[in-house]
């Protein structure tokens, strides 16, 4: 498009901005290239005039709309939560339940002394050992020919 | 709210769990005595020994003397020694309480070895479930000519949960 030094003034007359409405008019008569452009301008402002409107939100729906994006948000934040909080509950009252029984129920009845094994490094020396229900358990150390 | 709950309830469980199974502290008494057969009629025991006469009732001797007597905290951590005279040492490890309420000990009396006198062997090396404050004889170990040492020995456990 070759461009005349009228075409800023041209556009401000599709405008309905022009300094001097019968010149420019003029111009238009014998300018081709300005005539064009003119007539360029006229058909985008006729295609956006047809372009239908942009919704516009009510005050109302606005809100409603904000209150949903919070109650959703608020109701995803709070269910993870819980779902822990009631795991770490869960195993806490494991655990107590589990060390209460320990207590209470604790080993039976305890049986007396029971000698599990005796060795000695005296030369020639023999153990013995005694595990009486009743009677003191007893252990004695035989040492050759000098036993007492 | 709940979360905190929770995890305070976790803690305490966690808490009352390492309570109930802790290392217990525990005691070894021990009564360690000289015996020997003299010409006397009635047995004789020194004084401080009277808790454990009906023990050494029925012992072949006549004549009981202290060598030394005393409680002894036991370490939790590693093995107690405790000197029963110039000879003999009583070597313990830490008690370990089994299913059944009594407690898993090991004993050592130790003594100079004969050829050398700078090492020590075992004269006795002894494994024993024990139950708490129930004696247990230890008998034979020489003393002088005709002397005979005996030990009489019992735990003490102190813990929350202790049954008897």
């Amino acid at each position: 498009m070759s461009m005349c030094k009228w075409t800023n003034e041209v556009e401000r007359f599709a405008d309905g901005e022009a300094s001097d409405t019968p010149t420019v008019e003029a111009h238009l008569a014998t300018c081709a290239a300005c005539s064009q452009h003119h007539a360029t301008l006229l058909r985008f402002r006729t295609s956006l005039a047809a372009l239908p409107a942009a919704p516009v939100l009510s005050d109302e729906q606005f809100t409603a709309f904000m209150s949903g994006i919070e109650t959703e948000l608020s109701q995803k934040r709070r269910r993870p939560g819980g779902f822990w909080a009631l795991m770490s509950l869960s195993a806490a009252a494991l655990l107590i339940a589990l060390a209460t029984f320990s207590v209470f129920t604790g080993p039976g009845p305890v049986r007396a002394n029971e000698v599990e094994s005796v060795s000695t490094q005296i030369d020639g020396a023999t153990v013995h050992w005694d595990n009486s229900d009743d009677g003191v358990t007893t252990i004695w150390i035989s040492i050759g020919e000098d036993d007492v | 709210m709940l979360r905190i709950l929770s995890v305070t309830l976790l803690m305490l469980g966690v808490l009352f769990s390492l309570e109930c199974h802790g290392e217990p502290q525990s005691d070894l008494k021990m009564w360690a005595v000289e015996a020997s057969t003299e010409g006397k009629e009635r047995p004789t025991f020194d004084k401080g020994l009277e808790s454990i006469t009906a023990v050494l009732a029925p012992l072949p001797h006549n004549v009981y003397r202290k060598v030394s007597t005393g409680t002894h905290r036991l370490s939790t951590t590693g093995n107690t020694r405790i000197n029963i005279n110039k000879t003999y040492t009583l070597e313990t490890a830490s008690p370990v309480r089994s299913d059944d309420g009594r407690y898993r000990i090991q004993l050592r009396i130790l003594m100079p070895s004969t050829e050398t006198p700078e090492k020590e062997i075992k004269a006795l090396d002894i494994e024993v479930l024990l139950k708490p404050d129930k004696q247990f004889l230890v008998r034979g170990l020489k003393l002088e000519k005709g002397k005979e040492l005996v030990l009489v020995l019992s735990l003490s456990v102190m813990e929350n949960n202790t049954s008897e």
